[in-house]
């Protein structure tokens, strides 16, 4: 499901925020902790084409662990989705994107009906987000690289200087 | 089939419309208290469901907002119109966060020229002058 593209050298995947919804909804939480695995692997590699040692250093199998399991004891999917919605965030401030709200996050998570809408609201940023890099990339040459694809591409960290 | 769809859609909606950006002020945090104090106020009266009536304002203001910015707009307004004027105050903190996160850097801002990783994928690594990525690329 989605479109797969390449941001800054991680792969990532562009998705349908409403099917994410709906499938997490239809596989009754099952697909929630699929996706919520995958976009944070998406992250850690994101963060490591950036080098930035949090996002590279997060575990997304621990987070899933987190949320599947660890929901019996209500503390852990708290502290992960806490933390998770701080690295969207940390990725989305490389991107030059909207930014991820965390106490939107939260009032879904409360209300609990609205659990499965955090991962449409949350991959809806997200495809923000890829779609920069998309449109900076969408041209197969090399060496044909436009003023306009250049201009598009979002600049570097200040510490990710490779030489 | 699947041309049909876009097809009923857009003769359910009618065609594209220019945004109406609602002005600055109205994502003032002073909006959101005074809607949530009027809306509080009104649910205590046998009037009560005018009380939602400013929770739809808001949801609409909110849905211009970010067509005019050309952003996702379904999320933010389905919240603001759900859960009212709190949720609203929340939208005009993110707001603000996002459109400073959103702004282009300035030349002090910007990182030093030097080999950085390739943002189009298309090389290990892409030269960074300074202001801009050139078409120099290594690896």
């Amino acid at each position: 499901m989605g479109r797969e593209i390449e941001a800054y050298g991680a792969r990532v995947r562009v998705r349908r925020p409403l099917a994410v919804v709906g499938l997490t909804v239809v596989t009754l939480g099952v697909y929630g902790v699929v996706w919520y695995y995958r976009v944070n692997v998406e992250l850690r590699d994101f963060g490591g084409a950036y080098r930035d040692r949090r996002l590279a250093g997060s575990s997304p199998r621990r987070s899933a662990l987190a949320v599947a399991p660890g929901i019996v004891l209500l503390v852990p999917p708290i502290v992960s989705l806490a933390r998770f919605v701080g690295r969207v965030r940390r990725a989305q401030r490389y991107g030059r994107s909207e930014l991820t709200s965390g106490w939107l996050v939260a009032v879904l998570a409360l209300a609990l009906v609205f659990l499965p809408a955090i991962t449409g609201y949350v991959q809806s940023t997200l495809n923000e987000l890829w779609r920069r890099y998309a449109a900076a990339s969408s041209s197969p040459a090399t060496d044909t690289v436009s003023e306009a694809e250049l201009a598009a591409a979002p600049a570097p960290q200040p510490g990710a200087a490779v030489a | 089939m699947q041309a049909r769809l876009p097809r009923l859609w857009a003769w359910l909606i009618g065609p594209e419309r220019e945004p109406h950006p609602p002005p600055e002020w109205v994502f003032r945090p002073i909006v959101g208290i005074v809607a949530l104090l009027v809306s509080l106020v009104l649910f205590m009266t046998p009037a009560a469901l005018l009380g939602f009536g400013s929770w739809i304002i808001l949801a609409v203001e909110v849905y211009e907002d970010r067509r005019a910015l050309r952003l996702p707009y379904f999320w933010w307004s389905s919240a603001v119109g759900t859960f009212g004027p709190l949720v609203f105050l929340m939208y005009v903190q993110n707001r603000r966060e996002t459109l400073a996160n959103m702004r282009p850097q300035t030349a002090a801002e910007l990182p030093q020229a030097a080999w950085y990783a390739d943002p189009l994928g298309r090389a290990r690594l892409r030269w960074w002058d300074g202001s801009g990525w050139t078409r120099d690329v290594a690896g």
